[in-house]
């Protein structure tokens, strides 16, 4: 403080108050290049700057590609066309009224920023990266990251375990509109969704090869689709394979829920909060623990599905997912987590210390 | 269903009937009925404890024609619904087939000419299930559009069963109906020369008819006897050119 003189911190602080009370300071999130492929983890990224930038504040998104592909090929332009900024060629200035959202996985971004006056709240999708990007040396907390807004109470529990003095917050991921059943009949197509080619193959082929009599069921693997493609191919499918053993959301899995389709699951290492109830895992999934089991699951399952023998509460229960994540539920998360929890607490904040520097409890350079 | 007449063509009335009807009509019983063949006028529905008497129209064949063919045509003639079905007196429906219908017209009532159901195939002396027909047309590239026959796909494939499906009346007719001097593949002849004439047909994907085979009086059974292997293929290739042909042609098998 006492670098400064008197007029010019407040001066600072009156333009920070008036900043956020005007809703002009910058929300920037920083976010990787996934370079057209989808991914739920960027998806909930970009619905909560989405959701923000709607509400009035000057949303940013931040990265370090050279040539950026973003997300307008499959999550949509609306998303893509939010301002980007290039950190390593652009310059972007950053004041003290700013926020800077970084994702877990940019340890490094959290290293490199820890000098910049803004505040920076990490966001923790998946603690596990944490463990895998932040040098040992280092915590959140050393690098002056006090809040996080973790996607659920499981991955907040395990951030406050670590880090007691951390504030936490929660913001569920939200299901996209376009996740929505056929209005109609299905169609006898068997979905699989998993980021590994090799689950695909080795289920594919050993199915026929056991099930000769099925060898006329279409498989359809769903890599790489747009979220649009994705949507349709989820909803107008009677059964969806889904596979993410390291997941500690499933994003994909919730999508494939909300679009009606029966879902075959195999138990990810650590079932998220929302797939269990209680101490079970939740009955409207199909769940199997290895790709042995699968085969003879759905064997049984498609047939009685063309029996009609699937039980309507399973489809019924499957509805529950979606009152779980809807958006407008998100939306409500973000006012409490960011515009009250963090946004208004920093004017709180400027406003105190305008306070302070009024009656002068700082230390001031002369004028 | 509403708006869905179920034909049974008989070759003639004999006692067995009745024991297989009770069976295969268990699930379309309060739909109308025309149960067609010589003699059939003898025949008395007898429910048993519960059954309802179904709304049964016997049509007595006795002209020399007694072809399958010939009495379905003739019982269509007098369907007096917008949807037809013809059940072999010895296969039967499936309990959800109607209701699927009924779903699927609601969704895509106009452009479906035909509805066929995934047939489950049984073994009439084991009673044991031996395979699908229509299956294929779920198989990915099998045909242009999933689900759909397409001239093509119907071409290079021979195991489509057409008892228990759902046809439109007023199409068949239209279409020209069944050719009465078709032998073996009347039905193959007919579902080519609806897609030729642009009808759309639809597998809905849901098992919607057992179909025995191996019974030994039951058409393919007679015909596997009657009927050699050359004169198959004869047959075969010969519905390939006739489907361009609305009307029956009387087209006849020689050995030359």
């Amino acid at each position: 403080m006492a670098e400064m003189t008197k007029n010019e911190m407040l001066k600072i602080v009156e333009e920070s108050i008036s900043k956020l009370k005007e809703k002009t300071f910058k929300v920037f999130f920083f976010v990787l290049d996934t370079k057209g492929n989808p991914t739920s983890a960027l998806e909930y990224i970009y619905q909560t700057a989405y959701v923000l930038k709607n509400r009035g504040y000057d949303v940013a998104m931040l990265h370090q590609e050279k040539e950026f592909v973003g997300v307008g090929g499959w999550l949509g332009e609306e998303y893509a066309s939010l301002p980007h900024y290039n950190v390593e060629t652009e310059n972007v200035e950053i004041t003290p009224s700013d926020f800077l959202f970084i994702p877990e996985i940019f340890a490094n971004v959290m290293i490199q920023t820890r000098k910049l006056p803004c505040k920076r709240v990490m966001i923790v999708q998946n603690f596990n990266n944490l463990c895998e990007f932040m040098p040992p040396t280092q915590t959140p907390l050393t690098l002056g990251i006090t809040n996080t807004i973790a996607t659920t109470d499981y991955q907040a529990e395990k951030v406050k375990e670590f880090f007691p003095e951390m504030r936490c917050n929660v913001v569920s991921p939200s299901i996209s509109k376009v996740f929505r059943p056929i209005d109609g009949p299905q169609k006898l197509i068997v979905n699989i969704v998993s980021k590994n080619q090799t689950y695909v193959n080795q289920i594919i082929k050993p199915f026929y090869w056991k099930n000769e009599v099925y060898k006329w069921v279409s498989f359809r693997d769903l890599r790489g689709l747009s979220q649009d493609l994705f949507a349709e191919a989820l909803r107008e499918a009677a059964i969806t394979i889904w596979i993410d053993d390291d997941t500690t959301f499933g994003y994909t899995l919730l999508d494939a829920l909300s679009c009606g389709t029966l879902v075959l699951a195999k138990v990810p290492n650590n079932p998220s909060d929302w797939m269990k109830k209680g101490d079970e895992l939740n009955e409207s999934i199909l769940w199997f623990d290895e790709l042995e089991d699968l085969l003879k699951l759905l064997s049984s399952v498609i047939r009685s599905w063309t029996l009609d023998l699937i039980p309507d509460s399973i489809y019924e229960s499957q509805k529950e997912f979606y009152a779980m994540f809807n958006s407008e539920k998100q939306s409500n998360e973000i006012q409490d987590a960011y515009i009250d929890g963090l946004f208004k607490k920093r004017l709180k904040e400027f406003e105190e210390i305008k306070s302070d520097v009024e009656n002068n409890k700082f230390k001031f350079k002369e004028e | 269903m509403k708006e869905l007449t179920i034909i049974i063509p008989v070759k003639e009335y004999e006692s067995s009937i009745d024991e297989l009807l009770h069976r295969s009509i268990a699930s379309c019983l309060d739909n109308r009925i025309i149960l067609i063949g010589k003699d059939v006028d003898k025949y008395e529905f007898k429910p048993n404890d519960g059954e309802q008497i179904p709304v049964m129209i016997q049509i007595k064949n006795d002209s020399e024609n007694l072809s399958y063919q010939h009495n379905v045509n003739m019982a269509v003639d007098m369907v007096e619904t917008k949807y037809f079905s013809v059940l072999e007196y010895d296969d039967f429906y499936s309990n959800i087939w109607f209701k699927n219908v009924e779903k699927y017209i609601e969704y895509d009532t106009e452009n479906v000419s035909g509805f066929l159901p995934l047939t489950e195939v049984v073994d009439y002396d084991k009673n044991e299930v031996i395979g699908y027909s229509n299956e294929a047309i779920w198989a990915s590239s099998f045909s242009e559009e999933l689900g759909y026959f397409d001239l093509q796909s119907a071409q290079d494939y021979l195991n489509f069963n057409t008892s228990g499906a759902v046809f439109k009346k007023d199409d068949f007719i239209a279409i020209g109906k069944l050719k009465e001097s078709m032998k073996l593949v009347f039905w193959f002849e007919y579902i080519l020369r609806s897609l030729h004439e642009n009808k759309r047909l639809f597998v809905i994907p849901k098992i919607g008819y057992y179909h025995f085979v191996g019974r030994k009086d039951c058409l393919s059974e007679t015909y596997a006897k009657e009927i050699s292997e050359k004169e198959a293929e004869w047959w075969i290739d010969l519905a390939k050119k006739e489907f361009f042909f609305k009307k029956d042609r009387n087209k006849v098998y020689s050995e030359e």
